[in-house]
């Protein structure tokens, strides 16, 4: 059965380039990247936060990819397994710059039981406008947020919510089990409402009926 | 009927905005949320990270990365005279001398410190991602009623790499892979101290 990868291109006809290439044919390995370009480009920027920085991992990861092409194994898909390596790749990257692995906020606070998370802050921002976005300053502010969540959970939001990959191809691209996926997207979810609701930020204060509602606790 | 209890509610939103629910609990957190402002508060605050997060003007274009990496695959390729196999020979060869130094490495003093003098280290790595604590210096299965205290998710050989040695209740295979003669494991084992 042809499963649609992309807009263009089914699973079998990827197949079948991936194994052009293996036979010589290396140029086409242009072709089998570009529809995921811009997705191995995002994930390196989302972990790293600096356009030099991803844009260096992301050759690394799609120059690894082109070498050991050879040990793809056909029963996963070519996506997925670019993810891993992308994701990998921009783990060691921070990692060299700076020893920062257990500093982020996802393991200081009540981490050991996924499902947990708790909201503490109730404003309402539900009118912030998206052309927001074309504010640098908010993107950035997005951007920073994201990557102060811990490792496990900000590659679920990543892949599920930046690249809008479904539930089962999360789980691919990670190796954990969709309830995993369903589990941390929830807390990675939860805990960037609360890092950018407009009490903690103060960066939508302007925005609704809010803060009258903050520091109140639905079980008090 | 609807849900009382806003704990009830939190742990289903995420399922609700991907339309996950099924049809009854959908209902009922909808009339939960219409009646309660803090449920109200979270559902639309977390949806509205959904929705700008998923806007594409959220990561900027990759600009430059094509050329780069042309760049880099031909100085790869170039000495193999540009063919996919003849590059994965190579690899072969230059991998092979990797491990042969590595393994010299790791008996020339230059590994990574371990996290506590008295670890035992790692002789393989586990395929699958493992634990770790920040203040732990041992690597985990994921439930290990060992680990204590907030746990990081990672691949084995990034935590050997940060020095931390495998956890001797569940990390078992990753001690003793091999056959412990008394000597120690034969020496191609060892690659990872």
């Amino acid at each position: 059965m042809a499963v649609e990868v992309s807009e263009r291109r089914t699973e079998d006809e990827e197949r079948e380039l991936i194994a052009r290439i293996g036979r010589g044919d290396t140029e086409l390995f242009y072709e089998l990247i570009e529809p995921y370009e811009r997705r191995v480009f995002a994930i390196a920027m989302a972990i790293l936060r600096n356009e030099a920085d991803a844009e260096e991992v992301a050759q690394e990861a799609l120059l690894k990819a082109f070498l050991h092409l050879g040990q793809f194994r056909a029963e996963s898909r070519f996506g997925t397994w670019l993810v891993r390596v992308t994701i990998n790749e921009a783990r060691m990257r921070r990692r060299k710059g700076h020893l920062d692995i257990m500093k982020a906020l996802g393991d200081q606070r009540q981490s050991d039981d996924e499902g947990s998370f708790i909201p503490q802050d109730f404003a309402d921002w539900r009118d912030i406008p998206l052309e927001e976005l074309e504010r640098k300053e908010v993107c950035e502010l997005l951007a920073r947020a994201l990557t102060s969540l811990g490792d496990k959970y900000r590659d679920v939001f990543i892949l599920r919510d930046v690249e809008q990959l479904s539930i089962e191809e999360t789980a691919a691209a990670l190796q954990i089990s969709e309830g995993a996926v369903k589990t941390r997207l929830l807390r990675a979810r939860l805990m960037l409402r609360e890092l950018l609701a407009p009490g903690l930020g103060g960066m939508w204060s302007k925005t609704g009926p809010t803060a009258t509602l903050k520091g109140v606790n639905p079980w008090h | 009927m609807a849900l009382t209890n806003c704990r009830d509610v939190w742990p289903a939103i995420s399922d609700y905005l991907d339309g996950e629910l099924s049809p009854a609990l959908r209902a009922e957190i909808d009339q939960h949320v219409a009646g309660c402002p803090k449920c109200a508060s979270v559902l639309h605050g977390t949806q509205n990270i959904v929705r700008l997060y998923r806007d594409p003007r959220m990561m900027p274009a990759p600009t430059g990365i094509r050329a780069g990496l042309r760049q880099r695959i031909q100085a790869h390729a170039a000495p193999q005279r540009g063919t996919l196999r003849g590059l994965f020979t190579g690899l072969a060869v230059v991998g092979a001398f990797a491990i042969l130094l590595l393994m010299a490495g790791s008996y020339s003093g230059n590994e990574t410190a371990l996290r506590a003098a008295m670890s035992h280290p790692a002789y393989s790595t586990p395929v699958d991602p493992v634990f770790v604590t920040a203040h732990g210096k041992l690597f985990h299965r994921a439930g290990c009623p060992f680990m204590h205290g907030p746990e990081t998710l990672l691949s084995a050989a990034d935590a050997v790499a940060a020095g931390y040695a495998p956890c001797v209740r569940c990390m078992k295979e990753a001690l003793h892979s091999v056959e412990i003669t008394p000597q120690g494991p034969p020496l191609e084992t060892s690659l990872i101290r």
